[in-house]
């Protein structure tokens, strides 16, 4: 997308360019010429790009999978997240600030707000959804190797904006329900650090 | 009635026409309708407003320099970012164009003034004080702070309870008027107020570029002055239309935004497109290739640019299937566009381009427009957008589309006209100087933005930590900023320069081919002695010596008479005259107006609501003591024009001016309220908290009384034009008065049913059927000034069976309000019985 | 001056894309609908109710622009030998409405592959 955009551009360039160097020698049929370069080549290239769009986005949406994938609560609120891990025996784990989860499997999120609108965004893994008040968004993302990724609030949500920051934790698979355990053994699940602004 | 003279001279009939269209000066330069005036001042306040603007962007790129910063603190970096785009998109590109618009139109079209002389004077006093609230609450510190959107729930009361919001709710609105008039001004003029021959094949394209944009702007700003509204009420009285806990929601307002929002950028851009056609071909020294072509594209763009707006919400969580539809909305823009682009280049390489002054800024236009609209075809990918929303790759996108797709045609412009507009050459040098830094300035702001968005930083955070990669983009991104400003500086310094030392223009100094050249430079006040014949879309070329022509009285109109100020109207369609239309002069009216409305805005502010009650009141009754002593109290029948022909004036025309801005002015009222229903069923389908404990529970029967009440005022207002005709002034004022007894009826059964409306500050649904109802009775209350305004003209006698303007207008407004209080009736009465079962 | 150049000729060159809003319109509203109301799980012979509804919204906009586009031509045919405006105005019409037609076909196009309430 970004090669064609970069030729699209020196194209356009390049006809200004002789439309200077080659003046009073216009195009044989302007017909044509609007025709071809105005409608025909942007609706060939539009064609491809949309099917390519709409391809991938579809593959991107939370449909139903099998095995079911790890599902995560997130809360924004003015200026912190906070997130619900589920250990599978009807309790959860709560932390503020940092998101555990396995490598290498998606993982679905429910992303809600307690009070304004909020963006939540992990930029290396790609995609982001807003948590608006009133409705739940579920974003469906991957860690492909294990690590620690930096997590931001996209959307302007007061004077913290800047600060609202998470951090991303993702464990090897099969660590991840002996990580989940220990952290729900400290009960008061430690607060991670919050990024003054 | 005084004869036609045939003037001796030139200037004498100069000196004659001078005295009728003069304004005065001293304070009495308050007084000033004339659209050159007006013109001349909507681009210098807009310029100032840029130049505000301009300083708010380098507060935030000299915050933004370097990492953790201590420049500026979130408060007041919030309250910076949101003044920067609110000025640079509501008081200084919109009020621009429309300022270029005012100057140029009637010397495009060959016409003496616009259609509406006072109410341009209105819009400029409400823009020029609903800005100055906004830039007051930034110097006393408390600017709005949500952003130029002004998302809910950040605006609403609970997270923002100071003022901040309600400055930019009620600011923005009363600068609203000066747009919704202005358009309604811009279309009935270019429709009706052409050069006799100018068909509309003959229309220059700037003409077609504006009318597109006058008609997107009444469709486009109503939902968003609707929004403001319904966003104002809920914070000053509690009614939840976006509080999720309340069966509101957050999103009705980001579709009420946007679905004004993103038009906004076409309305900003078609007009700066429209100068490029004008000048471009100019320029290059041949006439514009695919006229056609053009213009279909132009109507296009004007419909499909409506088909956008949520791809500024791809990731608030609506369905695939609907983000498709607008993905594929926004890639379609680009081929109207796409068509533009290629027959400007087509029209350079048939012609010989110059490159003077006005070509430097259109080859910079070039690069960085085809840029902007590139990354905008990215983005309208949605799985992109997802990772791009809200980053600063937006920032650099909307920055290329905007100051590539405004401000450098906008500076083309400046310098193409500037001869026009002081009667001195641009001086080469200095404004060369300035384009490069303007130009490479830009780029080293934006080209370099695009990366530090891929790299993560999200928008409008007032700081960022100094490990991430994005120091040295924002350094010199900051950098060009400042480049930029030079150049800008640079700019007013060689403007300041030509106005004092600049070569004389001659006559027509480009060689170009349309009508504004056809007369001397700084223009006349009545800019032409007589009006042109048009019979080519190049009349300028056609006949070298028009101008002298048209200023020694040969043509239409090329006298004075009755001391009117006298213009031509025409068929739409074929241009030929059909009325004559008689304008007014110089009056305070339209100041006194304005002061009136500014004290209803600032009232609600200080939420002083009595004293917003007394200045309504007051508004109404200025604005219609503009009527006092317009109009014809005989008839008159046709008169002559010259050329031998004759029309009769305005008042006994068929489609006079007023008549068609009615028309208008409906459309966008119509646009208003069905933003209101489909917010009504929005939240309906889509808000939490749905259905409310307590539903309107009534009979058919007040729906059917009120209902009644309407088709009975909208008939007898038609009978009244009937009776006008056939029995004369008493019958036709006894129908007058049943028309006003229908509104009164319909407005008791409205105030009947308001009260009936469960509490509105308990849910939302109670909150938009009370709204609905409102705006129906605020509609028949109107429908009685109506009626009552008629019967008055007719007993002073300003109505007869040939001058009946004043009834017909009232007609359409007792049709209108028949129709949409029907609509309310019905949807007020029918609602709760869908959601109860 | 003969042929078509009443004001009425104005609406036509615009008809075509008042059509396609009303399609963009009602599209738009008929998901939210039907997604609101859980027709995407209710099959109707291949495909589920909530596809069917936005197929025949489709249809039935597609099939008015084809009438419109006739008149058209009709009326451009008839018109093209009358000198201008006449001439610019059908020939505008006809393009424009062509122009309505195509946007109406590519933005229903996702219809019939996209998921519908996802």
């Amino acid at each position: 997308m970004f090669i064609g955009a970069v030729f699209i551009l020196l194209l356009v360039m390049a006809l200004l360019l002789r439309a200077f160097l080659i003046s009073g020698r216009g195009p044989a049929s302007a017909r044509n010429w609007l025709l071809g370069g105005g409608v025909l080549f942007p609706v060939v290239s539009l064609t491809a790009l949309l099917a390519y769009a709409l391809a991938t986005g579809e593959r991107l949406l939370a449909h139903p999978v099998t095995p079911e994938p790890v599902r995560i609560g997130v809360l924004g609120r003015q200026w912190q997240w906070e997130v619900s891990h589920s250990l599978g025996n009807g309790t959860t784990v709560r932390t503020i600030g940092t998101l555990h989860i396995p490598a290498g499997t998606p993982v679905d999120i429910r992303v809600e707000s307690a009070d304004v609108i909020h963006g939540f965004w992990i930029p290396r893994l790609g995609g982001k959804i807003d948590a608006v008040p009133g409705h739940v968004n579920v974003i469906r993302l991957t860690a492909d190797t294990p690590g620690t990724y930096r997590g931001v609030c996209a959307e302007f949500c007061g004077n913290g904006h800047a600060g609202m920051a998470m951090t991303v934790v993702a464990h090897p698979p099969a660590d991840y329900a002996a990580v989940l355990t220990r952290l729900a053994a400290d009960t008061r699940a430690t607060p991670s650090r919050e990024i003054a602004p | 009635m005084k004869t036609i003279s045939p003037p001796r001279s030139p200037v004498r009939l100069h000196k004659e026409l001078d005295a009728v269209w003069s304004t005065p000066g001293g304070w009495g330069a308050l007084s000033a309708v004339n659209h050159t005036v007006l013109g001349r001042r909507f681009i210098v306040a807009a310029f100032v407003f840029f130049a505000i603007g301009g300083v708010l962007a380098m507060l935030i790129r000299a915050q933004l320099a370097s990492p953790h910063s201590a420049f500026l603190g979130p408060d007041h970096y919030n309250q910076i970012f949101t003044m920067h785009g609110t000025v640079m998109m509501f008081l200084f590109a919109i009020p621009m164009f429309e300022g270029l618009a005012i100057y140029l139109l009637p010397k495009l079209l060959g016409a003496r003034d616009l259609a509406f002389p006072r109410l341009g004077a209105y819009g400029f006093w409400c823009y020029v004080f609903g800005g100055s609230i906004l830039l007051v609450a930034l110097a006393v510190g408390v600017a709005p702070d949500s952003g130029w959107f002004m998302y809910t729930p950040l605006s609403s009361r609970a997270y923002t309870p100071g003022i901040n919001a309600d400055v930019w709710l009620i600011g923005i609105t009363f600068v609203e008027i000066s747009a919704i008039s202005a358009a309604v001004e811009i279309v009935v003029t270019i429709l009706k107020m052409r050069a006799p021959g100018m068909s509309l094949d003959k229309m220059p394209l700037l003409a077609w570029y504006l009318l597109v944009t006058g008609m997107m702007m009444l469709v486009g700003f109503p939902p968003l002055i609707l929004g403001s509204i319904l966003l104002e009420v809920e914070r000053a009285f509690d009614w939840p239309f976006f509080d999720p806990a309340r069966g509101g929601d957050p999103l009705l307002w980001q579709h009420l935004f946007w679905l004004f929002g993103h038009p906004e950028v076409y309305i900003i851009f078609l007009p700066a497109a429209g100068v490029i056609s004008t000048i471009l071909p100019v320029l290059a020294r041949h006439p514009i290739i695919g006229y056609s072509w053009i213009v279909v594209s132009i109507i296009a763009l004007g419909f499909l640019s409506f088909g956008l707006w949520v791809h500024h919400m791809f990731t608030v969580g609506i369905p695939h299937l609907a983000q498709a539809f607008f993905s594929a909305a926004s890639m379609l823009v680009a081929i109207p566009t796409g068509v533009q682009v290629f027959s400007w280049l087509a029209t350079l390489t048939s012609g010989r381009p110059q490159l003077k002054v006005p070509m430097f800024y259109l080859l910079g236009f070039f690069f960085v427009f085809v840029a902007g609209g590139l990354t905008g075809v990215m983005l309208a990918v949605v799985p992109f957008d997802w990772q791009a929303h809200d980053t600063h790759f937006v920032v650099a996108h909307l920055h290329y589309v905007l100051v590539g797709g405004f401000v450098f045609p906008m500076m083309a412009a400046a310098h193409y006209w500037l001869p026009h507009f002081t009667g001195r050459m641009p001086v080469y040098r200095l404004s060369v100087t300035a384009f490069w830094l303007i130009f490479v300035g830009f780029n080293a702001t934006f080209l370099l933005m695009h990366l530090t968005g891929l790299r993560g930083m999200p928008r409008r955070v007032h700081t960022y930590a100094p490990d991430l990669g994005w120091d040295w983009l924002n350094l010199l991104s900051s950098i060009g900023g400042f480049v930029m400003t030079m150049g800008f500086a640079l700019f007013v310094i060689d403007i300041a320069l030509q106005l004092r030392f600049g070569r004389p223009a001659p006559r027509n100094p480009w060689q170009a081919d349309t009508l504004e050249w056809a007369m001397p430079t700084p223009s006349p006040n009545y800019n032409f002695a007589a009006l042109p014949d048009v019979a080519s879309r190049s009349p300028v070329a056609d006949d070298p010596d028009l101008a002298a022509r048209l200023a020694s009285g040969e043509g239409y109109l090329g006298f004075v008479r009755n001391g009117w100020r006298e213009t031509l109207g025409i068929h739409m369609v074929t241009g030929k005259p059909d009325q004559i239309i008689l304008l007014p002069g110089p009056t305070f009216l339209p100041l006194w107006s304005a002061l009136a409305t500014g004290v209803f805005f600032v009232s609600l502010l200080m939420k002083a609501y009595v004293l917003a009650l007394i200045g309504a009141g007051l508004s109404v009754v200025l604005l219609v003591s503009w009527t006092r002593g317009a109009g014809l109290r005989k008839d008159h029948g046709p008169l002559p024009v010259g050329r031998g022909e004759a029309v009769p004036p305005h008042q006994e025309a068929s489609g006079p001016p007023s008549w068609w801005a009615t028309v208008f002015t409906l459309v966008a009222n119509g646009t208003l309220f069905s933003s209101l229903l489909f917010g009504s069923l929005y939240l309906w389908l889509v808000a939490p908290g749905w259905p409310p404990a307590r539903l309107l529970d009534i009979g058919p029967g007040l729906p059917l009384a009120g209902g009644f009440g309407l088709v009975l005022a909208a008939l007898a207002g038609r009978r009244s034009l009937v009776e006008k005709a056939a029995a004369g002034i008493t019958r036709a004022s006894l129908w007058l008065i049943a028309t006003a007894g229908g509104h009164i009826l319909a407005l008791a059964c409205l105030v009947r049913l308001v009260q009936m409306v469960p509490d509105p500050t308990g849910h939302a649904y109670a909150a938009t059927t009370a709204a609905i109802l409102v705006y129906a009775g605020l509609h028949a209350a109107l429908g009685i000034l109506f009626a009552g305004y008629g019967w008055y003209r007719s007993l002073s006698g300003y109505v007869s069976v040939r001058r009946n303007l004043d009834l017909r207008i009232g007609r359409l407004w007792h049709d209108y309000t028949a129709v949409a209080g029907m609509v309310a009736l019905i949807m007020v009465y029918g609602l709760p019985k869908v959601i109860g079962s | 001056m003969t042929g078509r150049t009443s004001p009425f000729m104005l609406l036509a060159i615009v008809a075509g894309f008042i059509i396609w809003s009303s399609a963009f319109t009602l599209l738009y509203a008929a998901l939210s609908f039907g997604c609101s109301l859980g027709w995407q799980s209710v099959d109707v012979g291949p495909v589920s109710l909530n596809r069917l509804a936005l197929i025949l919204v489709w249809a039935g906009h597609l099939a008015a622009l084809g009438l419109l586009l006739q008149w058209c031509l009709k009326t451009r045919r008839d018109n093209v030998s009358r000198g201008q405006p006449a001439r610019f105005m059908t020939t505008a019409a006809l393009a424009s409405t062509s122009c309505a037609l195509f946007a109406t076909l590519w933005t229903g196009l996702p219809i019939t592959v996209v998921s519908t309430c996802m």
